[in-house]
């Protein structure tokens, strides 16, 4: 489902060249929840973005369902994203003036099929909060909002940025579940994370250090 | 759910962002408004005050007509006849010592029916050189006022020359030192000085003045004349053209000629009054046009001032929205919307503030007008076209303003931002 063959990505910096990811190779097929571990600045970010077509790389390839995402243009690639892709961010970057309703079917914008919101309301125990604005939410609220949002789009990949670095056990527990629940029904999730308790729930870590992927941590 | 819900969900969202915004927009569709109303308001009193001036000269005129009628008819023509071979040159110089008609014309316009002339004084002119005194002066014959046949008899306008007796004009009397009674040896006669004439300062300073008679047997012109004055002559209608007509029809060989008429003097007096009037109106017109320019390049100038204020504002608040919303922006593009779905997110809400702003601006700006201007003047604030040219225009400001902020939210790029996080 996700390809990387020796992707290496450099940025421009104040004081020179950065290196974000040093000849990284990864494969995930459809059902992997893989995690990825490091220190701040390591390259996890990056990963993410890259295999979420939104950061080309300097050079090598990135296959996704069967598709070199990077010799698609910036519209056809988010017509990707929107059709395959779901994303999950530690600041849940949800629409603060929609309703959690609203904001769960915000992928509909993009124009791709989508799952009803209602069951999606019911599954994350928000049915009550349906109408809320986020602001009158709790934080795990937000986050299952977050996560219901991502689901909408019916993806094959869901992508999950620190899904859980804001959250109580409780609801870390709760996005961390869906998240395994939807790797066993097919679906590919690649976890950025610092926690090692959120990195335990997937099928495979990897630990990354500096812009390289460390194959050791297979699980 | 549709972008469309989404743009109605932000605008409600930043309702003062929102609000300023359909101020800022709305003021200008009232200034464009107020602008043009004023400008409508001066340009009508401007019309209505040309209107009054030009009313006012009319009515000075008609009774200047009236009483030209009215004065011309008491006081008459004075007509000069002359033999129709008597070109205007030598009319008009005094020179027609070579033109003559016979004198029995006069008695033939006496004894005729006609009304209209009256006190003929048959005379005769010449220029000539005085030769006791080696001077150029003209000799006038003059008799008493021909007796007209069907009217009572009248007091003489002009005093006649008795026989043997001269009248000389200011110059010659004076500068010979001659005193009334002095003898006066002329052309080789002797008269007694019967009149001094006062100066008048024109060429009559310099003529001598005879028996009719005298003077034709002087110039060898016997029975012949060159002139028959006609004075006072009356006509109901106050027509020189009826006069000339009514004299053409005994005397077809003469032509008449108007002169020195009292009424003709007053109402060259009064034109010059009418001719001031005319230009005051015109610098009335002139002033007004002025102002109205004035007024025009005031508004040249602050209208698109206020205009382009209110779009940059605009403009400014829409950049500000954009900043606002950088994440929201990276979380919608991040889960799929194209850069031209985030153009219309912006121009969307841009497009609405520029209507709403609009139909704000049209009806504060008309109820203003209404209230500002006087009822008295009848004067339609804003037309059905004009307010929709408004309504268009406003949306297309509000467009073009947004337009800039609009490109660089489209352009943002999502992993750029999301890497902020």
């Amino acid at each position: 489902m996700i390809h990387l063959s020796d992707v290496r990505t450099v940025f421009q910096g104040p004081d020179g060249t950065v290196l974000g990811l040093d000849t990284i190779s990864l494969s995930l097929k459809a059902g992997d929840f893989v995690s990825v571990q490091g220190a701040s600045g390591s390259g996890k970010s990056t990963l993410l973005l890259t295999c979420g077509t939104m950061l080309a790389p300097t050079s090598g390839t990135v296959t996704l369902a069967d598709t070199d995402i990077y010799s698609l243009s910036g519209n056809q690639r988010a017509q990707f994203r929107a059709k395959h892709i779901g994303f999950l961010f530690q600041q849940f970057h949800l629409i603060p003036y929609l309703s959690v309703r609203e904001n769960i079917c915000t992928p509909q914008l993009a124009g791709c099929k989508h799952a009803s919101p209602d069951d999606l309301l019911e599954q994350f125990g928000l049915h009550e909060r349906a109408n809320h604005k986020p602001s009158q939410l709790s934080i795990g609220e937000r986050q299952r909002v977050g996560l219901a949002r991502a689901l909408f789009g019916k993806p094959k990949i869901i992508l999950a940025d620190e899904p859980t670095g804001n959250l109580d056990p409780e609801n870390s527990a709760i996005v961390l579940d869906a998240l395994s629940t939807f790797s066993e029904q097919g679906g590919t999730v690649l976890m950025v994370t610092h926690e090692e308790e959120a990195a335990q729930h997937a099928q495979r870590q990897l630990i990354m250090n500096t812009g390289r992927l460390n194959d050791s941590c297979s699980a | 759910m549709k972008l469309s819900r989404l743009i109605l969900a932000e605008l409600s969202h930043r309702r003062l962002n929102v609000l300023i915004a359909i101020a800022a927009i709305a003021t200008a569709c009232t200034s464009v408004i107020a602008t043009n109303a004023l400008l409508s308001l001066q340009h009508t009193h401007s019309e209505q005050r040309i209107a009054v001036y030009q009313e006012e000269l009319k009515d000075y005129l008609d009774e200047m007509n009236d009483d030209f009628r009215k004065i011309t008819k008491k006081d008459g023509f004075n007509v000069r006849i002359f033999p129709k071979s008597a070109d205007l040159e030598s009319v008009h110089f005094g020179n027609i010592g070579k033109f003559t008609m016979p004198e029995e014309y006069a008695s033939k316009l006496a004894n005729s029916d006609l009304v209209s002339v009256t006190h003929l004084l048959p005379t005769l002119q010449e220029n000539i050189k005085w030769p006791e005194q080696d001077r150029l002066i003209t000799i006038i014959g003059t008799r008493n006022e021909v007796p007209q046949a069907h009217r009572n008899p009248r007091k003489a306008i002009q005093e006649s020359i008795p026989k043997g007796h001269i009248a000389l004009g200011h110059e010659l009397h004076s500068s010979l030192k001659l005193k009334i009674g002095d003898p006066v040896t002329f052309m080789g006669q002797t008269f007694t000085l019967y009149k001094t004439h006062k100066e008048r300062g024109t060429k009559e300073d310099l003529t001598a003045w005879l028996h009719l008679s005298e003077a034709q047997k002087l110039l060898n012109k016997q029975g012949l004349i060159n002139v028959i004055l006609a004075l006072e002559c009356k006509c109901a209608m106050a027509d020189i053209g009826k006069v000339r007509k009514d004299i053409a029809r005994f005397l077809p060989d003469t032509q008449v000629l108007e002169w020195g008429t009292k009424a003709l003097r007053r109402m060259e007096a009064r034109s010059r009054v009418s001719e001031g009037k005319k230009e005051l109106v015109a610098k009335a017109t002139a002033e007004a046009e002025a102002e109205r320019l004035q007024l025009e390049q005031f508004a040249a100038i602050l209208l698109p001032l206020i205009v382009i204020g209110a779009l940059a504002l605009v403009g400014f608040l829409t950049l500000h929205n954009v900043r606002e919303r950088r994440y929201e922006i990276g979380v919608l593009r991040a889960i799929g919307l194209h850069s031209r779905s985030i153009l219309i997110i912006i121009l969307g809400k841009a497009l609405i503030i520029g209507f709403c702003g609009g139909i704000v601006g049209i009806v504060v700006g008309y109820l203003i007008g209404n209230a500002q201007i006087p009822q008295a003047v009848n004067m339609n604030i804003l037309s059905i076209n004009e307010a929709l040219a408004l309504l268009i225009a406003a949306p297309c400001c509000a467009l073009a303003a947004a337009w800039l902020p609009a490109v660089l939210a489209a352009q943002n790029d999502p992993a750029i931002i999301l890497r902020e996080e």
